[in-house]
């Protein structure tokens, strides 16, 4: 919103100035390219590979071929699939796992959280003790629970992931909205005869969006992660569907003679994890005034 | 600026008998103690006291927006127009707040939201009061940016890239978004310096002149008072302790002892130079009643009675109420209706 009569003033945008302050931060944007490499792989996978024709049907005669060779950058796994085509697919999995259960935590821990900050008192106590029954469990138990008790596949994997980190984001954004409720702004909205609810979502919330941003990254981290153990357990997304826990587990097996089964795998799920773990962290500087300069 | 030129006019705010408290665990707060204040339409009514003496309270207490839990009204009643403000319903208080009463607060720099466009701010004041259609808000939002003196094209900037001045005219302009009938200013001037108040003060007179609007001036700032205001009342611990015309504060000869000490306290421009004369020692400590006259232990005239029995309201020579034990017998007439001011 530059006006053209005090010229280029450095008058940026918050938007903008996030922007720059992330871009300065190197390994995150390292962070960022890995991401979006792998974002735009898994989007565009129909353009180039034939799901069930390459990731999924066997091929006897390209079994346990070496990464680098015979056309397969990644080599081949025991049934002879390509696996930088399964690692792709895969990837599709991790993504949206990862978002889902980022956007499900948001959404509910938000409404809960804002609920029990602005309103304190009984509604407060409520909700965080119920919130605190959840924390008590160990995330990784409850999704196995969960998991166990529903079966396994996509949308369990995701419920059993998003009810286990709602409590975190209820926590973050109660501390916030307890802290930004009595500040001046709020009071004068509700002197403007604002109700409550537009008074939570478009005063207070907008200005708790910043740690929340930063966990939302880390949330995606620690879903991907998640569901990767599930799935190496035999809990979550069922072999042939290419998955990256599932295809460490069933590499496994032949650890010895073909160790990039497990390798790749693997690395990526390490590499996607640590994206989002330096996005998180280059985030958090960014959206934190203090560290302007 | 004649006394009794408000006699005819309708009253717009009637306040009686206001008691305030604030419970909190370690102990309660008299905040405000039978307070009685009346408002005519278009008329400008200054509250002038010290830090603590409840006026931000009373403010509040129109608005119905003390704290929850905390603040409670302990008796008496508020009528503002046709509507009672101690019995309304929440869904009433929030269709009066806003369209019919505004409030303008003290600080700029911390009463609009930094992460929202002052454009969106303003619009949503006219939002929550029934105007729902984009042109129609956008076009008002225009209007009320260019009646405060901002140019309308910053409506979509944040309230950083805004100096102190010209937040103040945003909360200004948010205030009058609604043309309310009653606009409380809590010491609208205080964070600004001079120059800039002047130009807030003179633009808020010309805004409540054009909508008829009438205010509650709250503030600690003398000068001000007798810039804006018809009417003035002096509160202390939360009791209005004189009231009456500029006029009659400020020329009269017969004054409460805390008013004269209080205009003792100014430096003056036209004496040689002295030292001001400051009054002594502290409010009383709002935790505990009083038997007496709150201002007793201060008083350079106090008596024995001051601190046994509560003054009543009595109408000195000039026009002026004053609570105040000394001028019981100079009723001029009628003034002895237990403080109902006016």
């Amino acid at each position: 919103m530059k006006r053209s009569s005090t010229g280029e003033i450095k008058r940026r945008g918050q938007l903008a100035s996030v922007v720059h302050r992330f871009m300065k931060n190197r390994l995150s944007v390292c962070g960022l390219v890995i991401l979006l490499a792998l974002a735009i792989f898994s989007c565009s996978a129909d353009l180039f590979f034939d799901y069930n024709a390459q990731a999924i049907a066997q091929n006897a005669q390209a079994r346990f071929i070496a990464p680098f060779s015979e056309g397969h950058i990644f080599g081949t796994d025991q049934y002879g699939r390509d696996m930088f085509i399964r690692i792709v697919y895969g990837g599709r999995i991790s993504l949206v796992v990862g978002f889902f259960t980022a956007g499900f935590a948001l959404v509910f821990g938000t409404i809960i959280g804002a609920a029990a900050g602005y309103f304190g008192g009984r509604v407060d106590n409520l909700l965080m003790r119920f919130m605190d029954v959840f924390l008590a469990i160990p995330a990784m138990l409850l999704a196995i629970c969960i998991v166990a008790a529903l079966g396994g596949g996509l949308v369990n994997l995701l419920l059993a992931n998003g009810i286990a980190q709602v409590p975190r984001y209820a926590r973050i954004v109660r501390a916030s909205v307890m802290g930004l409720k009595n500040s001046e702004f709020v009071e004068a909205a509700r002197a403007c005869g604002s109700g409550h609810t537009r008074i939570i979502f478009s005063h207070i919330i907008p200005n708790a969006l910043g740690s929340l941003i930063v966990q939302v990254t880390l949330t995606m981290a620690s879903a991907i992660l998640s569901v990767a153990s599930l799935s190496f357990l035999g809990l979550g997304i069922a072999p042939p569907t290419p998955e990256w826990g599932s295809m460490l587990s069933t590499g496994k097996e032949f650890m010895r003679q073909a160790p990039h089964l497990i390798i790749v795998p693997g690395l990526a799920i390490m590499l996607s994890v640590l994206s989002f773990n330096l996005i998180g962290d280059g985030l958090r500087d960014a959206l934190d005034p203090r560290l302007k300069n | 600026m004649g006394v009794d030129m408000n006699q005819n006019a309708e009253k717009l705010l009637d306040i009686k008998d206001l008691s305030i408290t604030y419970i909190t665990d370690d102990a309660t707060i008299y905040a405000v103690n039978g307070l009685n204040m009346e408002l005519y339409r278009g008329e400008t009514l200054g509250l002038v006291g010290e830090t603590g003496a409840g006026k931000t309270t009373t403010a509040l207490a129109i608005m119905r927006l003390l704290p929850d839990r905390i603040g409670k009204i302990t008796s008496g009643s508020i009528r503002f127009d046709d509507v009672d403000v101690t019995a309304a319903s929440e869904a009433e208080m929030r269709t009066l707040r806003g369209e019919r009463i505004s409030m303008i607060f003290q600080d700029p720099m911390t009463c609009l939201n930094p992460v929202l466009t002052i454009g969106d701010q303003i619009a949503e004041v006219l939002e929550s009061h029934g105007i729902t259609s984009k042109e129609e808000l956008s076009k008002r939002v225009d209007n009320i940016l260019t009646l405060v003196g901002l140019p309308p094209e910053r409506k979509n900037e944040y309230p950083h890239q805004f100096s102190g001045g010209m937040k103040q005219r945003v909360d200004i302009a948010i205030a009058l978004a609604c043309e309310p009938q009653l606009l409380l200013a809590d010491e609208p001037t205080t964070a600004l310096d001079v120059t800039i108040q002047a130009q807030v003060l003179a633009l808020m007179k010309e805004l409540r002149q054009k909508f008829n609007t009438s205010m509650l001036l709250i503030t600690h700032d003398l000068g001000v008072v007798a810039e804006v205001c018809d009417r003035v009342a002096i509160m202390y611990a939360g009791e209005i302790i004189e009231y009456g015309t500029v006029w009659e504060i400020f020329s009269g000869t017969e004054h409460h002892p805390y008013t004269k000490g209080l205009f003792g306290s100014i430096p003056s421009m036209s004496e040689g130079q002295r030292r001001l004369r400051p009054i002594d020692g502290l409010m009383p400590d709002p935790a505990v009643q009083l038997q007496g006259c709150p201002f007793a232990s201060r008083c350079p005239q106090c008596s024995d009675r001051c601190t046994a029995e509560k003054p009543a309201s009595h109408r000195a020579a000039g026009g002026n109420i004053i609570k105040c034990h000394l001028f019981e017998g100079e009723d001029a007439g009628g003034g002895n209706d237990a403080g109902t001011a006016g």
